[in-house]
Order: C-alpha cells, then sequence, then structure tokens
C-alpha cells in the first residue's frame, strides 16, 4: 500500500520541524523578562496570520528565504561529512522564526521585536569520538537575528544560512557557524529537485485547517567546505539534505512520538522513513518509508511493504534511558536489507528537550549488491523509559 | 495538512454479508434460504420524521476522534458538505460526519452513515443514494493514528486510543483494491469476529476466526427501496426485523447490550424514515415518445423479477438463483457456504434476537426505483452504465471512472467512464491501479444479466428512456 505513507511523512516532516520549535520554547535558554515573553508563545492565537490552508505555488529560490507573514518557520540541514584522512563528521544546523504577533505595531524601543529567531547547531566527530550541540535563541532586533531577501539570507548572529547562485546558475546554499573553537563553513548544492507537499501527498496536497503548514524537502544536497576543530581545520565533502516548513508548525506531538531515519546511499538514492509510536507504548507502531530515486523520482511504501526491527539498544549516560540505536530495516519489493549503526552511540541531545538525534551508518545490500550510505537518526520520546526498560 | 481523517472516519457501514471460510454449511442452528419469494415480516413502527433527524443528528457509531483534534487538523468544511437539518456541532460538520459526547465527557466526531449512503447527483446531495466514488483502498491506520499528533489531554487520549484501537483491528479487513467499491460486508464481519455475541464486550483478539482479509467489492445499495424490500441485502440474508441490522455499523464501538438497546429504541425510527424514502426524479430529459414503447418491453421483460411501476406499483420480492441470473458468483456463495460461525454468531447475539440471517445462494432482483441514479450496476459494480448492463457486447472488462467526481452520462445512463488497454497487472503506477477495475478478478465479473442482449437497439433505447421515469 503505498500511498499510505503520505500522512505520516507530511506529519513527520512537520513534527521534524516543530520539535524544533517546541524545543526552544519549552525552556527558554534566556532569562525571561516582561517584553520577551516567550512562556507566553505557545498559547498564541494563529489568528491574524497568514494561514497555509490555500494551494502554495511553490517558487525556488524565493521560498528558501522567510515568510514573515506566517507564524512559525523551520530550515534544517543535516547531513554526514567526510575529512581528506577519511575522517567522519555528522553535523546539523537547524534554524526557526517565530512571529510574536501578527501586527507588529509601533514599538519605540530598538530592542523591540516581533520576530524570535532560534538555532541548534550539533556536530558529531566519529574519529574523536565527540558530540557536541549548541544552542541559541534571539530577537530580531538591532540586527542580532533576522532575514533578508537581498541577498536571500537568514542569520543568527555569526549563524548564517544564504542562498547564492552557483556559476550555472543554480541556487545552493551557504552555511557557517561558528561556536567555541568549531567553525564551519559549507556550500551546498541541490542534486535533485527539492519534493514538495504536493510530491509527498499526490492525491490530497490541498492543505487545510488552522494547523496547516506548508513544506518541502531538498533529498540531496552534496556538501563541500571546511571545519575548524579546535586548531585543525578539515576540507570536508559529503551530502545532506534539508527540511523546510512554515505556516502553523506544530509545536506539539500530542499522543504521538517518532523515529525518523534518513539515509543517503551511495548508490545515489535517499530514503526517508519514519516510525510512528504511540508515547504511551500501545499499539503497533507504523512504518513508511519514501525512496528518492537517481533521477529525483520517488516511491513510497506502507506499513506492510516495510520490516524495521530494532536489533540494540543504548542506555542514556544521563539516567538510563534506552534508545534503541541499531537497526534492521527491510523493503522486500526493492530487494533492500539495511543495518543501521550510530558512528557514536552517545548521540543524545540533552538541550531543552532530550531525544537522540545522531548520525548512522548504513550497510547492506540491495538486489544482493553491497549497499551502503550515511544518514541521521532521530528518536523522540524514549527520555525518562529508564524505569520501564 | 489535512488527515484524510473524513475517509477514516467512514467505516460506519451496515451492509452484512457473511462471509468467511473453513466451514461446511446446513447445520441446524444455522438457516438458509429457499430461491424464489421472499416473504413479509412484520417491522417496529417507528415515526420518520423523528427517524430523519435522528439520522442527521444522533451517532450510532459511538468512538472517533476528539473534536478539538478534528478542529485542529480538518480545518473549515467544504460548504458543499454542510446539508440542512442538521442542529447543533453537526451543523457545521460535513454531512458524514457526527458529533458525539462520550461518557467520559470528550467531544468526538464520529461516522455516520451518509458517509456511504449519500452522495451527489447533478449538484444535489440526495440522501440513501450509495456513493460510488470512496476511496477505501488506502490503510486507514496512518491516518489515525497521524491524528495523535493533535490529540492533548488525557481523557482525549483514551478516547483516541479507543477508536485507534478499533480501527487498527479491522483495517486489514477493510482495504479494497479498487477505488469505489464498498467493504462494508468484510468490515462488519471483522468486528463481529471480536465481540462475545451474548455481552457484545470487545476483544482485542479475535473470538472467531475472522474472515479473509481482502473483501469482495459491493456497490452501495439505494436506500430508497428499503420500504420495497422483505429481506435486506444483496443475497436476501437480512430476515426479520430490519432495525438489528442497520444499526450494526454500532458494532465499531458499541460494548453492551445495554449501549446497544438504547441504540435500537430510536432506530425504529431511522427504519420508518429509509422505508419512506422516496426516490429522486430524473433530472434531464426524458423523451416521452419512446417511454411507452419501454413500458410495454419491460412488463414483457423484466417485470417478473423487478416488479411493475407507476399507478399500481408491485415488487415481487424474488430471490434468482446464481445459474440464472449469471451474476458473479463469490458473494452469495461465500455467504452460504463458508460463513457458518458469522451466522450462528449473529443470530445468537443481541442483534439477532428480533432477526436472523438466513443466506440464500442467489441474489434478489432489486426494485428499480430511480434506478438510473444507482451505477455502477450488479451487487459488485462492475457495469458502469445501464445501457451496458442492458448490452453485454459494451461492458468494459477493463474500465475506470472518468474524474474523481462523478460525471453522469446522460446517453448511457450511468458515471462516464473509461475502458483501460489491460488489468490492474498492467498498471504503470500503484494510483492507475487502483483506479481500474478488473473484471477478471475474483468477485469483480461483470457477467450474467444477459437479459437485454435479444434487444433491438431501437428497444433497448426505448427501455432505457423508460427506466428514466422510474
Amino acid at each position: 500500500m503505498p500511498r499510505v505513507a503520505r500522512v505520516s511523512l507530511i506529519v513527520g516532516l512537520a513534527l521534524v520541524a516543530g520539535v524544533l520549535l517546541w524545543q526552544a520554547l519549552e525552556r527558554p535558554p534566556v532569562p525571561a523578562e516582561k517584553s520577551f515573553p516567550l512562556a507566553q508563545l505557545l498559547s498564541i492565537d494563529e489568528d491574524g496570520f497568514a494561514r497555509a490552508d490555500k494551494h502554495w505555488e511553490f517558487r525556488f529560490p524565493d521560498d528558501h528565504g522567510a515568510h514573515p507573514e506566517f507564524r512559525s518557520e523551520t530550515w534544517s540541514f543535516t547531513g554526514n561529512l567526510e575529512g581528506p584522512g577519511g575522517q567522519r563528521f555528522g553535523f546539523q544546523l537547524a534554524l526557526f522564526r517565530l512571529a510574536l504577533s501578527p501586527d507588529p505595531g509601533q514599538r519605540s524601543s530598538a530592542w523591540a521585536a516581533n520576530q524570535i529567531y532560534g538555532a541548534q547547531f550539533a556536530l558529531t566527530d566519529a574519529s574523536l569520538g565527540e558530540f557536541r550541540a549548541y544552542e541559541r535563541v534571539s530577537r530580531a532586533a538591532l540586527g542580532l537575528s533576522g532575514s533578508s531577501r537581498e541577498p536571500l539570507r537568514v542569520w543568527l548572529e555569526d549563524w548564517s544560512l544564504e542562498v547564492r547562485e552557483n556559476r550555472e546558475g543554480q541556487s545552493g546554499f551557504h552555511l557557517a557557524v561558528d561556536a567555541e573553537d568549531l567553525a564551519l563553513a559549507l556550500r551546498l548544492d541541490p542534486k535533485k529537485p527539492p519534493l514538495t507537499q504536493g510530491d509527498v501527498d499526490l492525491l490530497d496536497a490541498q492543505p487545510s485547517g488552522r494547523g496547516s503548514f506548508h513544506f518541502y524537502f531538498m533529498p540531496r544536497l552534496e556538501v563541500a567546505g571546511t571545519l575548524r576543530v579546535g586548531d585543525r581545520d578539515h576540507r570536508v565533502r559529503g551530502t545532506a539534505w534539508l527540511d523546510r516548513a512554515w505556516g502553523a508548525v506544530p509545536l506539539s506531538r500530542g499522543q504521538i512520538a517518532l523515529n525518523r531515519f534518513a539515509l543517503q546511499l551511495a548508490d545515489g538514492r535517499d530514503l526517508l522513513c519514519l516510525q510512528l509510536r504511540r508515547r504511551d507504548g500501545s499499539g503497533t507502531p507504523i512504518p513508511s518509508c519514501l525512496l528518492v530515486a537517481d533521477d529525483g523520482s520517488v516511491r513510497r511504501f506502507g506499513r506492510r511493504e516495510i520490516e524495521m526491527e530494532a536489533v540494540g539498544d543504548w542506555r542514556s549516560v544521563v539516567d538510563g534511558s534506552s534508545y534503541p540505536l541499531h537497526w534492521r530495516l527491510t523493503l522486500p519489493a526493492e530487494g533492500l536489507d539495511l543495518r543501521i549503526a550510530p558512528v557514536l552511540e552517545n548521540q543524545e541531545l540533552n538541550l531543552s528537550l532530550r531525544l537522540w538525534r545522531g548520525a548512522v551508518k548504513a550497510t547492506g545490500a540491495s538486489q544482493g549488491d553491497a549497499a551502503a550510505g550515511w544518514g541521521y537518526l532521530e528518536l523522540s520520546g524514549y527520555a525518562g523509559s529508564a524505569g520501564s526498560a | 495538512m489535512r488527515f484524510r481523517i473524513i475517509g477514516v472516519l467512514i467505516v460506519s457501514v451496515f451492509a452484512l454479508f457473511l462471509s468467511g471460510c473453513g466451514e461446511d454449511a446446513e447445520q441446524e442452528d444455522v438457516p438458509k434460504s429457499k430461491l424464489g419469494k421472499v416473504s413479509a415480516e412484520p417491522q417496529r413502527p417507528g415515526d420518520p420524521q423523528a427517524g430523519h433527524d435522528a439520522l442527521l443528528n444522533r451517532a450510532v457509531v459511538t468512538c472517533g476522534l476528539p473534536y478539538s483534534a478534528y478542529e485542529a487538523s480538518a480545518g473549515d468544511p467544504d460548504p458543499k458538505l454542510l446539508i440542512a437539518g442538521r442542529t447543533g456541532r453537526n451543523a457545521a460538520l460535513p454531512y458524514s460526519l457526527t458529533a458525539f459526547t462520550s461518557p467520559s465527557g470528550v467531544e468526538l466526531v464520529t461516522a455516520n452513515c451518509l458517509g456511504c449512503h449519500a452522495a451527489t447527483f447533478n449538484g444535489e446531495m440526495v440522501i440513501g443514494l450509495g456513493n460510488e466514488f470512496l476511496d477505501f483502498t488506502s490503510d486507514p491506520v496512518v491516518a489515525v493514528e497521524s491524528a495523535g499528533a493533535y490529540v492533548n489531554g488525557e481523557a482525549e487520549a483514551a478516547e483516541w486510543r479507543r477508536w485507534a484501537d478499533r480501527i487498527g483491528a479491522i483495517a486489514p479487513y477493510m482495504m479494497t483494491n479498487t477505488v469505489g467499491v464498498n467493504p462494508a460486508n468484510n468490515l462488519t464481519l471483522a468486528l463481529l469476529a471480536h465481540r462475545d455475541p451474548e455481552t457484545l464486550a470487545w476483544s482485542d483478539a479475535p473470538l472467531l476466526d475472522p474472515p479473509p482479509e481482502r473483501p469482495l467489492p459491493v456497490s452501495v445499495p439505494p436506500w430508497w427501496n428499503v420500504g420495497k424490500k422483505h429481506a435486506m441485502f444483496y443475497n436476501a440474508e437480512g430476515r426479520g426485523d430490519h432495525v438489528r441490522f442497520m444499526m450494526l455499523s454500532s458494532t465499531t464501538c458499541t460494548d453492551t447490550v445495554e449501549e446497544a438497546t438504547a441504540i435500537d429504541d430510536w432506530f425504529t425510527d431511522v427504519r420508518a424514515y429509509l422505508a419512506a424514502l422516496e426516490p429522486p426524479d430524473y433530472p434531464f430529459a426524458v423523451d416521452h415518445a419512446l417511454t411507452e414503447q419501454g413500458r410495454k418491453l419491460f412488463e414483457a421483460n423484466c417485470k417478473r423479477c423487478h416488479g411493475i411501476y407507476g399507478e399500481d406499483p408491485r415488487y415481487p420480492n424474488r430471490v434468482v438463483g446464481l445459474e440464472k441470473v449469471g451474476t458473479d458468483p463469490a458473494l452469495a456463495e461465500v455467504a452460504y457456504k463458508d460463513a457458518d460461525r458469522f451466522i450462528r454468531w449473529y443470530n445468537r447475539s443481541f442483534y439477532g434476537e428480533t432477526s436472523r440471517v438466513a443466506p440464500a445462494l442467489g441474489y434478489v432482483a432489486p426494485p428499480l426505483d430511480a434506478v438510473w441514479a444507482t451505477a455502477p450496476y450488479l451487487h459488485n459494480g462492475s457495469v458502469p452504465t445501464l445501457e451496458a448492463l442492458l448490452d453485454t457486447s459494451k461492458r468494459p472488462r477493463y474500465w475506470r471512472f472518468a474524474s474523481d467526481r462523478p460525471a453522469f452520462d446522460e446517453k448511457a445512463l450511468g458515471w462516464a467512464y473509461v475502458q483501460s488497454p489491460h488489468g490492474k497487472d498492467g498498471a504503470m503506477s500503484w494510483d492507475e491501479r487502483y483506479r481500474i477495475y478488473d473484471t477478471s478478478l475474483m468477485g469483480y465479473s461483470n457477467e450474467g444479466h444477459t437479459f437485454g442482449d435479444e434487444l433491438s437497439d431501437a428497444e433497448r433505447a426505448a427501455l432505457l428512456e423508460y427506466l428514466k421515469t422510474l
């Protein structure tokens, strides 16, 4: 049942974006003050903001930039890199924007701002066995953070994303991040066209409802650039992907927890899988997958076409919470049989919200030939599982 | 994003074709019916007006999605889906959904009968017309579970889990392989398999061998024939009190005899309304120069099984044997030969107190009131137009609806369709595969009812013209 995947993919993509907001809002990492009512943001009504309940004609590169008329928005770049000596790195840079009110009105202070920008940056250095994560939140005031159209740019202090044309006239992304002794400067060029909500949800693309949002997904970006770790500069290359959403990006996952697998195979295919779980552990988890071929064409797999099994756990060093980090994932119809293992076990994010999100390696077989790839696994809803595990 | 919640909520079905596998027929507690005339049996009286109101506003399925989650994910309904006569919260819900407040105080959005038994014809919503465009090919579980992302609060979560668990249990039995056909029969059997017949208590593990997973296709019959028919369902297996069959969609969530009795109390009114329901009038031009010739042809060739219409209508209530009618036998055969465990379940349950299941090895020749509105034809919906029904040379072997929205073909009398050069096996995509009606598949045959083949083209045209007046 391939079409079944579409609903959960939509939810999955959105929730991945939504959790970024949620993480930042749940425990504000900046001191609360009256003019900066983060605590009340969750209760802000969507009224007055543009609603993402109408057909959206995606236009690129414009849609890579901010859509400030919508309440919330996310950009999330995730990928795996390799240094000249074969060192492996995983990275994620996620940016979000949140509007405080649909009508900012006139404010006297230069500190006043109607937009809040936040970001998370995580780097996994597999060769050193290190995982580091950083988080920032800032108001769009005094130029500290913001977005612009010319050039197409989103920034939060010295963390930034900029869209630039390459020599062939194609739009690519430039990411720059500086955090303590880490510095990342990457260029990311799309190798496949974006998958929009219409591609993922072919028959029912029309969004509706207050909880609506627009999204797209760029399944494969080719990456080249530099990574500085301490006093060492690495020339790095690799692949990444981009998740984007704007509108009323859901801030909560309700009763649902999600495991998300994003794998970029060496043969040029990209595999995105979600496993929907109930938070209370009842019911049967539901997997769905999207396989993007080298030419960008998409095939969906429903729960009856997927075998997904956790084959090894890891216990959090924080409190012993148990995370399933080792998996076997099989798509029998595709002859694809993969084992997924983390490049480093301790990639538990312990910022505003705890979850495990980290770089993984996939090895196995495709139609009898060897298959391999790199990716990311995101596991939410396991923190605090120590008692019951 | 909208979940396909509306589609998912349509699990409110009352068709019952007892089909399963593995048991031998003819035992004392498993009654079977003979071919030929079906006798009338007394029906409990009810108030048609109250029944109409109940049908539009009361919930027969008592589990569903918490309203708060529905509101967050579904958005404002298309105004075309709002119908008159609905009150309170229902007035703002699409016609196929009914609000219900659970005993725990959570407002729910639940499936109702109209999800399958109302449809638009020529821009008008017709209550009682089967919706032949519903898509049961996708897995409802994904949408039901995903909807949990919008469910917050303990009481809401408990209600959502209960609904999701029920849908999860029956989902494998309700997925068809063709858009448009209805899985109601199989779905109902799957529900019965999870219930104790005496107490109606739900069991997560099936108590009976469940039915085969792949449903046999059925077309949704029109409600305005209910008043004429002595037995319910295509194989006339629904004998005795019709109310208990009509309320079978309650088996999704009704877990006690007490709850079932409460629904039964008002469903007598619903039955009275359905029995009094009038068929719609043909909304397009009729060539009255032809209809009289058509009437004569009809009365010479069709009335023995289908009856007489007009001033002094008569309907014979006849079950025609499989060999004689020649239409796809699977549905009737399975119900007759391989479903004894479900027949036993029904007949000893609350539902069987005033009614009984007794399948016949044949199909009822249905009343033909407003037959022009009820394409596609035959019990399995295998023949897209009346013209093709009366001329087997015009029946497409592989076909699909010409558009997602019903487009009526005034010449052929049916939904506009296109022929496919290949069956499902030749489809290039899953979407195409699901849309092709492939009459070479088991249960999907378009054979039989060849009685129109002997007519000349002119006679057939006259007969078709007459059928517009029914």
